[in-house]
């Protein structure tokens, strides 16, 4: 169906065509009659003026029409030349051979003038033509070196060389993922097999009488690719490898900066890691301290059966510390290294809150950890275990950097369509400067760095689990008056408890 | 009763150990969560040392210390997290006597604790009781150094270290043969000590420090104490 239907287009547009070169015809002759009408009937001029007049007509015709009707017009004007101005008139026949000359010199001028115009004419239109090219050009190097975010490099070749040039189909072959990507249906146009052999062989692959080309991409004689256009005006074929260049040297660009992504992702990674280890070295030696103290003391010292105790109690709460301390890492460095997923399900918030209090409880060193949890708290809908872990952060954080004996307080209250935490403690405060960068990965403070052990991963941990489950980590304080963290977790079958969901990149 | 210790360690299970084996051990002890509250401790009761944690939220151990020695010649031992040179000669500089890496045994806390406590037995030597040389004046007596009359303060370590070498004059007394004199004998190795303290005693007694003329280092062997008889000005008195 489709074919037959292909092949009445055809057919359609030849008849279509043999129509228009008729109606063309049938001008040059209606003019060359309209100025031999004129000439004879109306103003009655003689034979010289009346050439001159022919003349004109033939160059207009040179001028804006084609070669081939120019020439046309020349060999009907001459029959109406020699019919109507030389005698005998009314016949083709001629009786003074000096008037075969005049015919003959008339004919020789129209004919030569008809092609020194239309050359000229081409000439014009090649030049506009270059120009336009130009200036497409420019615009396709323009908008492929600005490039578009996200999207991947074929696309975007392709999208721009049809925005810019005069073409239906284009095909863009990648030696390196052996992949090729079509614009606008064009796949029974370019095959890959043609694609792949202009890309292996590095020569240009013509059809359709020029309005189909392959041309390959080459980077300092390596063949990375092949580029494929068609259509009814695609550029010259030294303007489409002028256009490969262009896109080898995108594709080029787009390596590099591929190459240092990696690159830079890898010394993040490096860092991360090593950030990790540094802080986990200092971490760990704390209880680590205690115990070696303890168990060395019971093996060299005679102690009463009361000190023995309070050693192995020491021991015993000491591994479980170490132990939380393995379970939190693991935790970090898995959440710091690699996209977070969340299992959010219905929970109470309740839990949460009492479970990181129990948690705590180990670093609170006889201080007060208030816990004040308004009755009748909705059920939130987060990830319950990542949630403990941003809330421990805060509160582990907030006792750690408060003075020695300071109260730490809880607050737990719902507020919207939120469950709204907040963490009070009574330390010096955070300075402004450091507010703003607090959040951010492996920042910490000036006046902590270096001495109180830290990785300076858990707020932005924190911050990037309460955001993705949609709520928000607000921090509040002034010089000496504390620290206010507030955490907000969103309700169950809240409309508004869908939040952006946030993702490293 | 072996002597009062106060432990200054904003880790509760640290001091809770410490605390333990120090006492099972025959020492008196008292602690403090942060370098505030062993001020408030110091200026209470007097102490015979201090354990110094480095690492605390607030003022640091160095920080600590350093206010500690402008007030008091009390033996001060610093807790650090980190093995590294720099590490033990910032210590050693903030004033302390001696330091300990953790995690640490016990034997070897109560080894650097008994070092500290310990004071050279010098008066069973035939040491003078009276030093002097240039404008320096050594009462070993009273454990006091005046400079040019006016009284300069030593920590017990260093008051140690230059009463034995003011005390043998004019010999290359080698690194190890200090060491284990001044500190005890699980010491010997540790020339970091050494070089701290020396310029420590040569800030308090040269004129010009970076060009001693009595405290001699004798290159890769030791240090020699440069007595001549016009720097004693046959001043000493027994």
């Amino acid at each position: 169906m489709k074919q037959n239907s292909g092949t009445i287009d055809a057919a359609n547009s030849q008849l279509q065509s043999i129509g228009l070169e008729f109606l063309r015809f049938a001008g040059v002759v209606t003019a060359v009659a309209g100025v031999t009408a004129l000439d004879y009937l109306v103003f009655k001029i003689n034979s010289a003026t009346a050439g001159f007049t022919f003349l004109v007509l033939i160059l207009g015709l040179a001028t804006w029409t084609s070669l081939r009707l120019s020439i046309t017009a020349s060999l009907i004007s001459v029959a109406a030349y020699n019919l109507y101005f030389f005698p005998p008139i009314g016949t083709f026949t001629i009786a003074d051979p000096q008037n075969w000359v005049a015919l003959l010199t008339f004919l020789l001028t129209a004919v030569t003038a008809s092609q020194l115009s239309s050359s000229a004419r081409q000439r014009a239109e090649e030049a506009r033509a270059r120009e336009k090219e130009l200036e497409a050009m420019y615009h396709f190097s323009r908008a492929l070196m600005l490039g578009e975010e996200g999207l991947p490099l074929p696309q975007q070749v392709l999208k721009q060389v049809v925005q810019a040039f005069d073409v239906n189909d284009a095909s863009f072959y990648d030696s390196t993922t052996a992949r090729m990507s079509t614009i606008r249906g064009g796949g029974s146009i370019f095959d890959e097999s043609t694609m792949t052999q202009v890309a292996n062989t590095g020569d240009v692959w013509r059809a359709m009488a020029g309005k189909a080309l392959v041309v390959p991409l080459k980077l300092g004689g390596v063949s990375v690719g092949s580029l494929g256009m068609a259509g009814e005006a695609i550029p010259s074929e030294v303007a489409v490898l002028a256009i490969a260049q262009l896109v080898t040297i995108a594709i080029e660009r787009t390596r590099a900066q591929e190459a240092s992504a990696r690159v830079e992702a890898a010394r993040e990674n490096e860092r991360f890691k090593s950030t990790l280890l540094d802080a986990l070295a200092h971490e760990f030696k704390t209880p680590l301290t205690s115990v070696k103290a303890a168990t060395t003391t019971l093996l060299s010292s005679p102690l009463n059966i009361s000190d023995q105790r309070e050693l192995v109690t020491i021991v015993d709460e000491e591994a479980d510390r170490m132990t939380r301390l393995v379970n939190d890492s693991i935790e970090l460095a898995r959440i710091g290294s690699a996209p977070l997923t969340l299992k959010r399900e219905a929970c109470s918030a309740e839990d949460i809150v009492t479970s990181v209090v129990t948690t705590v409880h180990g670093l609170l060193d006889g201080r007060e950890l208030k816990a004040e949890i308004s009755p009748d708290l909705p059920l939130v809908m987060v990830d319950r275990r990542l949630s403990e872990l941003a809330l421990g952060q805060i509160v582990s954080n907030s006792l750690k950097y408060s003075p020695a004996r300071s109260e730490v307080t809880i607050r737990a209250r719902r507020k919207d369509a939120f469950v709204l935490i907040s963490v009070f403690n009574f330390g010096s405060g955070i300075p402004k400067k450091d507010q703003e960068r607090i959040f951010e990965k492996f920042y910490r403070a000036q006046d902590v760095r270096g001495r109180v052990p830290g990785t300076g991963l858990g707020l932005s941990i924190t911050q990037e689990i309460i955001v993705s489950q949609g709520g928000t980590v607000l921090l509040e304080s002034e010089p000496g008056q504390g620290v206010t963290f507030s955490v907000t977790l969103p309700i169950q079958n809240s409309s508004r408890s869908i939040g952006r969901i946030h993702t490293r990149s | 009763m072996k002597g009062k210790i106060l432990i200054v360690d904003d880790e509760p299970q640290i001091r809770r150990v410490m605390k333990t084996a120090l006492t099972a051990e025959g020492f008196t002890t008292a602690e403090a969560q942060s370098a505030e509250q062993a001020f408030a401790r110091v200026r209470e009761e007097r102490f015979d040392l201090i354990l110094l944690d480095v690492n605390m939220p607030g003022m640091s151990g160095l920080e600590a210390c350093v206010e500690l020695r402008r007030a008091s010649d009390i033996a001060i031992i610093m807790l650090t997290v980190r093995n590294g040179e720099a590490d033990k000669v910032a210590a050693l500089d903030a004033g302390a006597d001696d330091y300990i890496t953790k995690p640490f045994s016990t034997p070897e806390l109560f080894a650097r604790v008994r070092a500290s406590l310990r004071r050279v037995p010098y008066l069973a030597s035939n040491a003078p009781a009276h030093i002097r040389f240039g404008n320096v004046e050594i009462n070993s007596e009273t454990r006091h150094v005046t400079v040019e009359g006016k009284d300069v303060r030593f920590t017990p370590k260093e008051f140690d270290l230059l009463h034995y070498l003011a005390t043998h004059p004019n010999t290359t007394i080698p690194h190890g043969k200090l060491l284990q004199t001044v500190w005890g004998p699980d010491y010997g190795n540790e020339l970091a000590y050494l070089h701290v303290f020396v310029n420590q005693i040569r800030k308090k007694i040269e004129e010009d420090p970076s060009q001693p003329k009595y405290l001699l280092t004798e290159l890769r062997v030791g240090y020699r104490f440069a007595l001549t008889a016009r720097h004693n000005s046959g001043d000493c008195v027994e």
